[in-house]
């Protein structure tokens, strides 16, 4: 990998050779209603749930589960109703609330979304959407940053030369790449990935699975994997979550889960994975 | 281009008008989207079709004539706002008066004109006036009834008096100290005898009779409809016809688009020719012209100059000339403040309008010089020694260095109401300007100008104006009331002003208004009031009217309507 | 139509568009051999030699007019089109990004995206009656009116664009690259939603023309003889009818023209805000 370079103050060198320090994400009676009366939808029941940096915690539940706005909780992109999220025991919100302290909790804690066309601003070449968050949330500029992003590209297997283009002139999946790598730049301590792999090639979603969990457990990196697919959640996750109308209906070591549902909806993904054409299966990736 | 803010949406449909495909033709597309937003705002109506009635071929007996509005209300002169030409067209056709002033040849073939110095029965039979010249007795006509067969007696003429007097929005100033109601009695059935304040009051009382004021109503037809808050039924015979005497009555009106006008069996001088008349409304000046050269009406009204010139070309039009044409271009200036409290400075500015040119070029000809604003055809009166109005740059340029000045800015304001007076003032302004006159011209709407007019509120205005009443007195000073009335909108008062109020009471106090002793009197005062050039007489402009050869019995009347109870059709 | 479409596929055309309208603008008055606000010659003269487009209905000179006209008519339809694109894509941005949220900065955003509604409801002619009433007639009072009633439409344009996207996904990766909301506002959100604004200009630039003449019409446009496209139309118009049609034709040639040149210039502009991948 890349020379240490000096990183905003709070974020350990993953290049450290030691264990870097320990970031905690927690969630506490954390909650989410969208509008009022009639209109009323709880989206997150209050759950409490926490990741660290040598978790990989995996979200599964049908579209509509409330495991989208669950991850965006996490992330600060949305606000709870009642409840918080905490980092190292410091409330997001308080840290929200300043410049300095948004940074350093966008430089530790970053997330991937689904792509779409509007994935990067289709103004911009992707050199310039990836070059962003290196330069502001690590200061990192010029031939410096030229160099990480390359680097970052050839783990995923981008070709640098994509950079001088706009995000309409390049494929999906090599779109949704694009996205990984922005939020890899940063080098956060925690990364949350909202349906990363749905919109690959099944050829490749192998691949990205497997590079996502090599990077995360030697870097340290604690992560958030939500997806309605079961197979690759548990492939990427050692604990599993699965929700239901917001509601966290199990919860525990990916392997239990699998092996021993507890709960009948657990039970019917499950069987509807078995039954269904296989997408992708665990042990043929792993 | 997709024009989505077009207040008015889409173009007025015109169907039937060949014309406007050939300005949409010249114009390209974009050109006509500029031109239909501007002329939808002219047009929030126009004809919409012309068939039906026929114009100027087919049945004669029917007429359809292209008008630029309808007055709001058939009230008239009972409604304190009724005094606009429209309402003036309905005077001429649904309202008589005890008297009228006949008819006599001038100088378009075919045509006539108001004997202004003649006054003969109308609906009264006949009229006397007593020794010393106050009493006037009016002798009903035999067998007279409205229109629909109510007897007409002294009882109407009586209850006519008292109606207008009630009614709180008439204005009785032009009635000077005539008693109203009070001065009229009924002698008999048939007879009424009307007292005057003075003897020389008399000549425009008959004036204010058979022009404007004196209409004559049924009093069984609006007793039918009188309720008891509105016991003259006002409200009712503003939108309802059949109360007047007048050739015609109204038969139905759509507000803003037409009024149809049936004849009147009963007519005092016997049922018209004309047996229906259809006023459309064709609020384009120029479209109510090209209907005329298509033929889509028999008549047009408020034509512009430049387009009468040109349908004079048309053998089968008459574009009517008259030798003493009543409307004229009024130029006040308001004496209430600088520049013009300077009398030097208002002669001097007289001298700067390029009378000659505004004949020409704005009037294409149709407009003569007026001296004063008393008709020249009233007998014993002369306009000789009133002096002659001319551009003479450098007696300009002297009279405003005696006024201690070079230059002089100031505003004239015009309603934009009236083209051909914006059209003036850009004339003004480019003649002015080589005597030292910088002038601005402002531009108001009808409404706004009306009341800057009455307020005397500005320097200088331009508008047309004209006497319906033409005799000396009223013409002389219908527009120059002393004090600070908002008739008189020069508020003209000076050394002068007391000269001219001093020949027009001399001239009042004479018992015979059109004896040589008098007109001596009225060309006296006349004089003065154009020396101290308050009120500046740009010309006088010829009838607006074009019609058909096939009309004949079209008079030119003291309010520029038509007389259709005159026409006969060829 | 498909002229417009044309015009807007050739940037060459739109750079013509660009300095035939600034030419203008600067040169207009001295192109005109006549002193445009002067009475030269006998009324309504049809073209010659002397007079190329003839003379109006009080003898001034109809060239001398167009080409002085310019100075005023487009030189205020494009401040006009300038200061009411700013001020709607500003005002659009604004209450698009706002009347979504809780508390005072959304019910601030939501009333003035219903006064918006409103001012659609009112006929833009009224507004400018009384914004000239209130002010006089002048070039400035003018274009100020002129501008608040363009100034709505492109910041409804806008405010729906912005809806659409605040709501692509770069909105949040610019928040996750840490940047704040304003800068993912200036950075990402004004960029990509002022291109419906950018589109209408031409007819913002026309309409603009339009109105000014009928508000001269109404008696609160710019008094006469001040040599303006909308006034020459209205006030020949009539005479058009029975063979007048120098004293329109040509203005309203002018008026295509500036419309067609400012068409061909929002055309540029709109390929420009486009951004590059559409190109």
């Amino acid at each position: 990998m890349s020379t240490p370079t000096s990183g905003v103050e709070i974020v350990p060198d993953p290049q450290e050779p030691r264990k870097p320090p320990v970031v905690t994400l927690q969630a506490e009676k954390l909650t989410r209603v969208f509008g009022r009366g009639p209109s009323r939808h709880v989206a997150v029941q209050p759950l409490d749930l926490q990741i660290d940096t040598s978790t990989a915690l995996g979200i599964v539940g049908e579209s509509g589960s409330g495991k989208s706005t669950l991850s965006r909780l996490l992330v600060g992109l949305d606000t709870p109703t009642a409840g918080e999220v905490l980092i190292d025991g410091t409330r997001i919100s308080q840290l929200m609330s300043t410049p300095s302290g948004m940074r350093r909790f966008r430089a530790t804690v970053q997330y991937v979304a689904q792509d779409t066309f509007s994935s990067f601003d289709p103004r911009r070449t992707l050199r310039d959407s990836v070059a962003t968050p290196l330069r502001v949330l690590r200061g990192v500029k010029g031939e410096e940053a030229e160099a990480e992003i390359r680097e970052v590209l050839t783990l995923l297997q981008l070709d640098p030369g994509f950079l001088d283009r706009y995000p309409g002139q390049i494929s999906g999946g090599q779109r949704q790449r694009f996205a990984l790598a922005r939020s890899l730049v940063v080098r956060p301590r925690i990364l949350m990935c909202d349906e990363v792999v749905s919109a690959l090639d099944v050829s490749v979603q192998g691949a990205v699975l497997n590079m996502i969990r090599e990077y995360c457990e030697t870097h340290s990196v604690g992560l958030g994997f939500v997806s309605h697919g079961l197979p690759a959640t548990a492939f990427i996750s050692s604990t599993l979550l699965v929700m239901k109308y917001g509601e966290v209906v199990e919860h525990g070591p990916t392997k239990d889960v699998i092996e021993n549902p507890q709960h009948p909806y657990t039970r019917s993904l499950l069987d509807a994975y078995r039954r269904g054409p296989a997408e992708i299966k665990a042990d043929s990736v792993a | 281009m997709k024009n989505r803010l077009s207040p008015q949406g889409q173009a007025p449909a015109r169907s039937d008008i060949p014309q406007l495909q050939r300005r949409s033709f010249l114009l390209g597309s974009l050109g006509v989207a500029a031109v239909a937003a501007l002329s939808a705002c002219a047009d929030q109506s126009t004809a919409s079709s012309t068939s039906g009635s026929s114009g100027g071929s087919g049945d004669t007996s029917e007429i359809v004539v292209a008008v630029s509005a309808l007055a709001a209300s058939l009230n008239g002169v009972l409604d304190g706002n009724g005094i606009s030409l429209q309402a003036f067209e309905l005077n001429a056709n649904l309202q008589a008066g005890l008297v009228r002033n006949p008819y006599i040849d001038d100088e378009t073939e075919g045509c006539v004109v108001q004997d202004f110095n003649t006054y003969v029965g109308y609906v009264a039979d006949s009229y006397d006036v007593s020794e010393d010249g106050l009493t006037y007795t009016f002798h009903m006509r035999d067998g007279y009834t409205d229109v629909e067969g109510n007897a007409i007696t002294a009882d109407d003429v009586v209850y006519s008096f008292e109606r207008k007097w009630a009614s709180e929005s008439y204005s009785t100033a032009s009635w000077g100290d005539f008693k109203g109601p009070d001065a009229v009695t009924k002698v008999d059935d048939m007879t009424v005898q009307i007292e005057i304040p003075s003897a020389g009051f008399g000549l425009t009382f008959l004036g204010l009779l058979a022009n404007l004021q004196g209409h004559i109503y049924s009093k069984t037809i609006l007793d039918a409809n009188a309720t008891k808050d509105d016991p003259y039924a006002m409200t009712w015979s503003a939108q309802n016809g059949g109360w007047g005497l007048g050739p015609y009555y109204m038969e139905s009106q759509t507000a803003d688009q037409e009024m149809v006008l049936v004849a009147n069996p009963n007519y005092a001088y016997g049922e018209p020719e004309v047996k229906k008349v259809t006023l459309r409304v064709v609020t384009d000046a120029g479209t109510r012209a090209s209907l005329m050269k298509s033929g889509d009406v028999i008549l047009s009204e408020d034509i512009l100059p430049n387009d009468q010139a040109t349908l004079a070309e048309d053998s089968s039009l008459t574009v009517p000339v008259v030798g003493d044409p009543i409307e004229y271009v009024d130029l006040t200036l308001v004496t209430n403040k600088a520049p013009f409290n300077d009398l030097k400075v208002r002669q001097a500015f007289m001298n700067a309008i390029p009378y000659e040119q505004i004949i020409e070029e704005v009037y294409a000809g149709r407009a003569v010089l007026k001296k004063g604003n008393i008709n020249p055809s009233t007998k014993g009166y002369t306009t000789d020694g009133i002096p002659d109005m001319v551009y003479d740059v450098d007696k300009a340029k002297s009279l405003l260095a005696e006024a201690g000045m070079d230059s002089l800015d100031f505003t004239l304001t015009v309603s934009t109401a009236t083209q051909d007076l914006v059209n003036l003032c850009i004339l003004i302004q480019s003649y002015a300007a080589d005597a030292g006159f910088n002038v601005e011209v402002e531009q108001l709407s009808a409404a706004e100008f009306g009341t800057a007019r009455s307020g005397a509120t500005k320097q200088a205005i331009l508008y047309r104006n004209r006497a319906q009443v033409q005799t000396p007195e009223y013409s002389c000073i219908t527009f120059f009331k002393p004090g600070d009335d908002p008739s008189s909108p020069s508020r003209w008062s000076d050394e002068l002003n007391d000269q001219f109020w001093d020949e027009v009471d001399a001239a009042r106090a004479l018992p015979d208004q059109l004896s040589d002793e008098a007109g001596e009197h009225w060309n006296a005062a006349q004089t003065i009031m154009v020396t101290a050039a308050a009120e500046i007489f740009i010309c006088a402009i010829q009838p607006t009217q074009v019609f058909s050869n096939s009309i004949t019995g079209w008079a030119y009347r003291s309010e520029n309507q038509n007389d259709f109870g005159n026409f006969s059709i060829s | 139509m498909r002229v417009l479409t044309f015009l807007k596929q050739v940037p060459v055309l739109s750079l013509v568009g660009a300095f035939a309208l600034l030419f203008f603008v600067i040169f207009g008055g001295m192109l005109a051999p006549y002193d445009p606000e002067r009475v030269v010659t006998g009324a309504l003269q049809s073209p010659s030699t002397e007079h190329w487009f003839g003379t109006d209905a009080t003898g001034m000179d109809v060239f001398s007019r167009v080409m002085a006209g310019a100075q005023i008519d487009i030189a205020l339809a494009l401040v006009v089109t300038v200061v009411a694109t700013v001020a709607g894509v500003v005002l659009g941005i604004v209450i698009g990004t706002f009347e979504s949220r809780r508390g005072l900065a959304g019910m601030a955003g939501r009333g003035i995206t219903r006064f918006l509604d409103l001012t659609d409801a009112v006929p833009p002619l009224v507004i400018g009656v009384v914004i000239v009433g209130l002010m006089g007639a002048t070039l400035t009072s003018l274009s100020i009116a002129l501008a608040l009633i363009m100034s709505p439409v492109q910041a409804r344009l806008t405010r729906a664009e912005v809806l659409k996207v605040r709501n692509d996904a770069y909105v949040e990766a610019g928040l996750m690259a840490g940047l704040r909301p304003m800068q993912v506002t200036f950075r990402h959100v004004l960029p990509n939603s002022m291109r419906p604004a950018i589109e209408n200009c031409s007819t913002v630039f026309g309409f603009s023309v339009i109105v000014l003449a009928s508000l001269g019409f109404l008696g609160v446009g710019l008094n006469p003889p001040t040599p303006e496209w909308g006034n020459m139309i209205s006030s020949g118009v009539s005479g058009v009818m029975l063979g007048s049609w120098w004293p329109v034709l040509f203005p309203a040639l002018a008026l295509m023209l500036a419309v067609i040149a400012a068409a061909a210039v929002a055309g540029l502009l709109t390929r420009l805000s486009r951004g590059p991948a559409a190109r």
